[in-house]
């Protein structure tokens, strides 16, 4: 006789629910907002089902691994940079991001999985780094040193929103381990981005619900993937505010915060 | 079972929950989120050994907190206009 939550069921019903609890148990962000930040951290992604117009809600690490990558102490290196034999200091390779105008490059490490393993990350809300140059009171002029100042950004009237994003398979070949890892895509920065991200003017490319179906399940070409991977969410659908300095520690990072000295944003677009 | 893939929202006890349904190893499970500092909630739909269906948490121990969102999330499907 079998009992899930003192209710009786059969074996099979059984077997069933305790298949789910296992795989819940290896979702850890069902305990917090879906909210990206900035380390190799598992994040909660939509990927297709086989070839079906169907998707299930999985975990990936956010850091595309190409499959060349063979072991974990490899990433790590392939990550975070590392000194060669020769003594000079090799650069890591940050694939937390793609960049859309990129993607499908021939000879390009993300080509095959544009073509082949696209999927969506599903987010509440990004960071992203604002650069003040202060004005010297000696000078008048601005100076050299930036202030940086983060801001949260999510959708207007949407909890949760959709990334495009790319997905390779991962294994290490030293310990099995298996992980499907991703990258999000980044297209140029719409005017709201553009004050925000003020360096690399560059954002997310996040995408209506229609465009997320589409890059799913889409039976698109090399030009319809570039055009959605390119889309520029509008501007005046989004909501930005600045957040503390330290948010990362915060025990509720999108809290909002206010500076003095910052500047409100434009939002006449 | 419905094809509802959208988040919705139920009222519990004079308190707005958020529900997002979402599918794990291809079965429908709803992520019930509370606006207090209740932890989150997953429930799923399961049949008892006579063929009944309930609403159970996942995993187990928080039965009676499934069973009165679960009713909600019924009553929440029932007045969807078709």
């Amino acid at each position: 006789m079998c009992y899930y939550n003192s209710v009786k069921v059969n074996q099979s019903e059984l077997l069933r629910l305790k298949s789910i609890e296992k795989a819940i148990a290896q979702y850890d962000f069902f305990n917090k907002p879906l909210l990206i930040g900035f380390d190799y951290l598992p994040v909660p992604v939509l990927k297709r089902v086989d070839k079906k117009q169907d998707f299930e809600l999985v975990q990936m690490e956010w850091g595309f691994l190409p499959s060349y990558i063979k072991t974990r102490d490899q990433a790590n290196k392939f990550r975070m940079g590392y000194k060669k034999e020769n003594g000079q200091w090799q650069e890591p390779i940050l694939t937390m991001n793609a960049k859309s105008e990129e993607l499908l490059g021939e000879r390009k490490m993300y080509r095959d999985a544009a073509l082949n393993r696209r999927c969506v990350v599903l987010s509440t809300g990004f960071f992203e780094w604002r650069h003040q140059f202060p004005v010297s009171k000696k000078t008048g002029k601005p100076l050299k040193t930036a202030v940086k100042y983060p801001y949260r950004i999510g959708l207007k009237n949407r909890d949760y929103f959709f990334m495009a994003g790319i997905y390779n398979p991962w294994k290490d070949e030293s310990t099995g381990e298996y992980v499907e890892t991703c990258s999000i895509i980044t297209t140029a920065a719409n005017p709201l981005m553009e004050q925000i991200h003020n360096t690399k003017k560059r954002m997310p490319t996040i995408l209506t619900d229609d465009l997320a179906w589409d890059w799913l399940f889409g039976d698109m070409d090399e030009t319809a993937i570039s055009n959605i991977a390119r889309f520029q969410y509008p501007a005046n659908e989004m909501a930005a505010y600045p957040v503390a300095k330290d948010f990362r520690q915060a025990f509720d990072p999108a809290e909002a915060f206010s500076y003095q000295d910052l500047p409100e944003l434009e939002t006449d677009f | 079972m419905n094809n509802h893939k959208e988040s919705f929202e139920i009222i519990y006890r004079e308190n707005i929950l958020k529900v997002l349904p979402i599918y794990i190893e291809k079965q429908l499970l709803y992520h019930i989120q509370f606006p207090d500092n209740t932890p989150p909630l997953n429930i799923c739909s399961a049949a008892n050994f006579n063929q009944e269906k309930f609403w159970t948490s996942v995993p187990e121990g928080r039965q009676q907190l499934a069973i009165e969102t679960g009713l909600l999330i019924d009553h929440y499907f029932t007045i969807q206009p078709k």
